[in-house]
């Protein structure tokens, strides 16, 4: 298989436990394919969280693999840091930086790459994530929308193969949850390969190419969202029954 | 909910925002020199640049509200003790100066330098010890600064949602107990937060980092800083 042709990221059998005897997360399988836009849902309690510091190399697997790109990285927990970018659910906890700018840097400096490259990245990841109004300001004066998508930028800007969302619509009201939505969409029209955390399903589900429903730490259900979309209340997934598909989502043309 | 302002970073271009950080420092330890043992008059007039650049770095002291008034009850306290120690109005006008320089310093450097410059330049100078990690010993002290700030919003975050619920006035230090141990429980989490996204961004606390340069503004600062100490010396001494 080419390397294009594979899936990005694949899990064989993970599992998670504070301790061993007792996984919190239990056999999770699934694949994401390259360039699509994925959703990891599911009620509170399900190991969703967990199961994203796992993918990134926060939390270590007790057992199973990880691949990405092909390549088992199951015990290359800095190698996953480096190659999965993931966006916290509080962005808050995520900028760490004194000025926009500075958040942006912070991890091209960590990266140790030459200067000029980072300020091509800083300004072309800027002008993508429209911030450059914002760039000297101070994080915490942003608004939730905007630190939303400084979290985002932090991140984007160290080119992970993977951009992993923690409920990105978190705590943010109509206007700001357009503005990620537009941003997701134009991440994922640029080619990038992401994976959304979220139990918001109505907010985005019309865009979603794969849905994994995770309940009590295993994976339910997985596939598209117009196969899986009756399965969703079963699992404790609220979806507006009366809606179409294509009509679930806050972005409206 | 408000955010606590007092010792965070302001990015602007005012004289100390352009001066290197170890100049700063350099010049805040020369200055505690006299001002550790200063009567009032001296400590009058080491005060009085620290309050010139307080006004050229526009500090927002109204801004500040809450934490102020933890200071001011600090000195409060120390005015208290020290009268009773020697009953001398002059020296505990003193002390309550040489306090007020110090919180000064210390709200003028933190306004003016970001914890990641600080540990730019002490990590430079560190690193040329032998046998010393000098940037693993910058970065835990860019670390500790950034921790003041939060560990004032979350005192605030737990207070303001203690008041929200009523709280009755019980035995103080019950009081205070059960204060200290939502605070620490909080910051406490917080900081596995902060951690987990410091290494989510590959932050290595070893990493060598790029050296700040000097310019004209550290060489005024360290002059004047200097000049004003050599100047009040023979006072102390």
């Amino acid at each position: 298989m080419k390397r294009e042709e594979e899936p990005i990221l694949q899990l064989e059998g993970l599992s998670f436990g504070f301790e061993t005897a007792k996984p919190i997360l239990k056999e999770i399988s699934f694949a994401i394919e390259r360039g699509s836009l994925s959703l990891i849902t599911g009620p509170n309690g399900s190991g969703k969280s967990l199961l994203l510091k796992c993918i990134k190399g926060l939390l270590k697997p007790t057992a199973g693999t990880i691949l990405l790109e092909g390549e088992d990285l199951t015990h290359h927990g800095k190698a996953r840091l480096r190659s999965i970018g993931l966006v916290f659910q509080d962005s808050e906890t995520q900028i760490v930086g004194q000025t926009v700018e500075r958040d942006i840097l912070f991890g091209l400096e960590n990266l140790q790459l030459p200067l000029p490259v980072q300020r091509q990245r800083l300004d072309d990841v800027v002008a993508l994530l429209d911030l450059t109004k914002q760039l000297k300001q101070r994080p915490r004066a942003l608004s939730g929308g905007e630190k939303r998508r400084l979290s985002i930028a932090g991140v984007l800007v160290m080119e992970p193969k993977l951009l992993i969302m923690d409920e990105p619509f978190a705590n943010l009201d109509y206007p700001s949850v357009v503005q990620v939505l537009k941003t997701l969409l134009r991440l994922r029209n640029e080619g990038h390969t992401i994976i959304l955390v979220s139990h918001e399903v109505e907010k985005i589900l019309a865009y979603i190419d794969k849905v994994i429903i995770l309940e009590g730490g295993t994976v339910a259900a997985q596939g598209p969202p117009s196969l899986l979309r009756p399965l969703f209340k079963e699992h404790g997934v609220y979806v507006p029954e009366e809606c179409a598909l294509e009509d679930l989502t806050w972005l409206k043309p | 909910m408000a955010e606590a302002l007092i010792f965070h970073y302001r990015e602007q271009r005012a004289f100390l925002n352009r001066c290197n950080p170890l100049a700063k420092v350099a010049s805040v330890l020369i200055l505690l020199i006299p001002l550790a043992r200063a009567p009032y008059k001296l400590a009058l007039i080491l005060l009085l640049p620290l309050v010139v650049l307080s006004l050229t770095q526009r500090l927002p002291l109204r801004r500040y509200g809450k934490e102020l008034t933890f200071f001011f009850f600090m000195a409060v306290i120390i005015a208290i003790t020290e009268y009773l120690a020697t009953r001398s109005p002059l020296g505990t006008l003193a002390a309550c100066l040489r306090f007020l320089a110090i919180i000064l310093c210390g709200m003028l450097l933190a306004d003016s330098t970001a914890p990641d410059d600080l540990a730019r330049s002490l990590g430079s100078v560190l690193s040329k010890i032998p046998f010393v990690d000098g940037w693993a010993i910058a970065s835990s002290i860019e670390l500790t600064i950034s921790m003041v700030p939060l560990i004032f919003d979350v005192t605030n975050q737990v207070t303001t949602a203690r008041k929200a619920r009523m709280e009755r006035n019980r035995h103080p230090i019950r009081n205070l107990t059960s204060l200290g141990e939502s605070i620490f429980t909080l910051l406490l989490d917080r900081a596995e937060e902060l951690a987990w996204a410091l290494d989510a961004r590959s932050f290595d606390p070893s990493r060598a980092r790029r050296a700040l340069p000097y310019s004209a503004p550290d060489f005024w600062l360290t002059i004047g800083t200097v000049s004003l100490v050599i100047l009040t010396l023979p006072f102390v001494l």
